[in-house]
């Protein structure tokens, strides 16, 4: 409602806000707790014997069967050692690859470079559901089936493609004194890529680096068809084939999944910033 | 003398530039190596294939025989159906609460818990969503899920359902823990889309927002004529987002009831799976990946067209 009286325009708008805020909260504390609410109960059963879980489903009792989680780990550690090897190996591999092309797209001009720069834009329009077939098909004759290369090499040329988009906008709004500078101190086109580009271009390698760890540490179903060996399996086919084994054995089952949510928690817990401007600018790439 | 001088500056200036080029086509190589190989290869040999009788090894040119048996696939109408219901969802979802919680969280007074509600829901999407479509099946136990045990408790017995095995509303129950990936599930406020709108609405200029303000603009008309229109980029990415993860999406499905029972949760993704991974028939879902592709590239292309509004950024 328009307010008649000018002056106490102001003060009056605060009230009508803070009143509206408290709508506010309550939507967003009751959305909150129903999309925290399974996650408790995953908490607590994973703490449970079954007799307890049998008895009460909601809340913490006593005593604490810390046991879960050592026999849990025993299955799952190997799973999230896996998906470390591999999210590691993506992420170096992602970032040598698109910066490097990033670099020579953004700051020189030689032939064909929009072409190429198309070419490879142009795979942002094509699903994974497109290409999983032939890829397999592929991975398989290259024999590298049942390895982790075949998990990290089609992985790298998967996000490869939007992480060269961005470091190459990027890229190209870096001033060219800097550049000139270096050129003038004698640098070549190496140094200039690993002195002056790189160092700069952090926020957004930053960026490449939290869509690569969450695109390869959940990956599901590439993972999934090219991994058959119980050792190679990273955290989500992990976790799958976990679930057939454990069945209703709810505690131990409850305390792996607990386990493998961790790592990246802990990791979202320090850079939560980076995550929200990573995720964001990744959602965006339409 | 003097001008076969210039001439041989020159030429050595040529071949110099054309030396000096060649660490810069060196950058190229490795991006382009695995662009070919691992990209467009199996771009081509999808539509190639598409169009052969294919077992990953031996291949007979069939024509367009695979489009056609796939008009009369049993699965096909489960599939349409089924894909329908998960996508008007998730675009039904996507479209109302995470923006109205956006709109919340970017209004509220205190800055200090508009970081803490965007730390908040952007948590789940770090949990690896294997992990919550697990929970969800263990929600839906139907002997010993806490949603059966609390109708129970509650005396509601006859609500009782074995969620992910009856035919009748297993999709029903699918539709809540959404298509996995972006982290879009039951209740539909966690998730990409919400960090999508807040970056939308952050992106209003102040001055815009203060002038309304000063003219005394309700919340209500604030949303309506200044949030909203200026956000339209942002609901045009959640749309197609939503549209083109949910068409392809069966990671849920293939999880936990990969299809069944009979064909009540059938998807085209769980059925190009079968075809490649269970029956061996590669070139049959090559063919069903060609039409998922084709049918995702119209619906990209009109969304783009027709959407398009002046607040578009432009990525150059």
């Amino acid at each position: 409602m328009a307010k008649p009286k000018p002056k106490h325009r102001r003060p009056e708008l605060m009230a009508v806000l803070r009143k509206e805020d408290r709508v506010k909260h309550a939507y967003l504390l009751i959305a909150a707790l129903l999309t925290f609410f399974p996650f408790w109960l995953l908490f607590v059963v994973s703490f449970k014997s079954l007799p307890q879980f049998y008895h009460n489903v909601w809340i913490l009792d006593y005593p604490l069967h810390f046991e879960n989680y050592s026999l849990a780990f025993r299955v799952v550690g190997k799973y999230i050692i896996n998906s470390a090897i591999v999210t590691a190996a993506t992420i170096v591999g992602v970032l040598f690859v698109s910066s490097l092309a990033a670099f020579a797209f953004a700051r020189y001009s030689f032939p064909a470079r929009n072409f190429l720069f198309m070419l490879i834009i142009s795979l942002l329009m094509v699903p994974s559901v497109l290409t999983m077939v032939p890829a397999f098909v592929l991975v398989k004759n290259l024999g590298m089936l049942n390895s982790l290369w075949g998990l990290i090499l089609p992985g790298i040329a998967g996000l490869q493609v939007f992480a060269i988009y961005l470091l190459r906008n990027f890229m190209a709004s870096l001033p060219e004194e800097l550049f000139e500078a270096a050129r003038m101190d004698g640098a070549g086109i190496w140094r200039s890529y690993w002195h002056v580009a790189l160092p700069l271009s952090r926020p957004v390698l930053s960026i490449v680096v939290i869509t690569s760890l969450l695109n390869t540490w959940n990956d599901f179903i590439w993972p999934l068809i090219v991994i058959s060996d119980d050792d190679l399996r990273t955290i989500p086919i992990g976790l799958a084939f976990f679930r057939t084994q454990y069945q209703t054995d709810y505690g131990p089952l409850m305390a792996g999944y607990i386990i493998s949510l961790l790592p990246l928690l802990i990791v979202f817990l320090f850079i939560s910033r980076e995550f929200v401007r990573g995720l964001t600018a990744g959602a965006i790439k339409m | 003398m003097k001008h076969f001088h210039v001439r041989q500056v020159s030429a050595r200036r040529r071949r110099r530039r054309a030396l000096s080029k060649f660490p810069v086509y060196l950058c190229l190589v490795p991006a382009l190596v695995f662009l070919v190989v691992f990209s467009y290869y199996p771009f081509f040999s999808a539509f190639y294939h598409s169009l052969f009788k294919w077992d990953g090894v031996n291949s007979t040119f069939v024509g367009i025989k695979n489009f056609v048996d796939l008009a009369g696939d049993d699965r096909l109408g489960p599939s349409v159906k089924n894909i329908f219901i998960l996508t008007s969802a998730g675009v039904f979802f996507a479209l109302t609460l995470p923006l109205i919680a956006a709109v919340f969280i970017h209004n509220l007074k205190s800055e200090r818990m508009r970081t803490i509600y965007r730390f908040v829901f952007t948590m789940p999407l770090v949990i690896p969503w294997v992990v919550t479509v697990l929970v969800w099946q263990f929600l839906y136990d139907p002997l010993d899920g806490p949603i059966n045990r609390f109708l129970i408790a509650a005396g509601y017995p006859e609500f009782v359902r074995a969620w992910l095995a009856d035919p009748d509303i297993a999709i029903f129950a699918l539709t809540l823990i959404g298509g996995g990936g972006t982290g879009v599930g039951f209740p539909f406020v966690a998730g990409l889309n919400l960090l999508v709108y807040l970056s939308g609405l952050n992106n209003i200029s102040s001055e815009v927002k203060e002038a309304a303000i000063l003219e005394g603009a309700t919340s209500w008309q604030m949303f309506r004529s200044i949030e909203l229109p200026l956000i339209r980029t942002q609901i045009r990415i959640n749309l197609v987002m939503t549209i083109i993860t949910q068409l392809q999406a069966f990671h849920t499905i293939i999880l936990l009831t990969r299809g069944g029972p009979g064909y009540s949760t059938m998807v085209p993704g769980m059925a190009m799976y079968q075809d490649a991974f269970e029956f061996s028939r590669m070139g049959y879902a090559s063919a069903i990946g060609v039409v998922l592709f084709a049918i995702m590239m119209v619906i990209t292309l009109i969304a783009n067209n027709r959407l398009r509004s002046s607040t578009d950024f432009d990525p150059n």
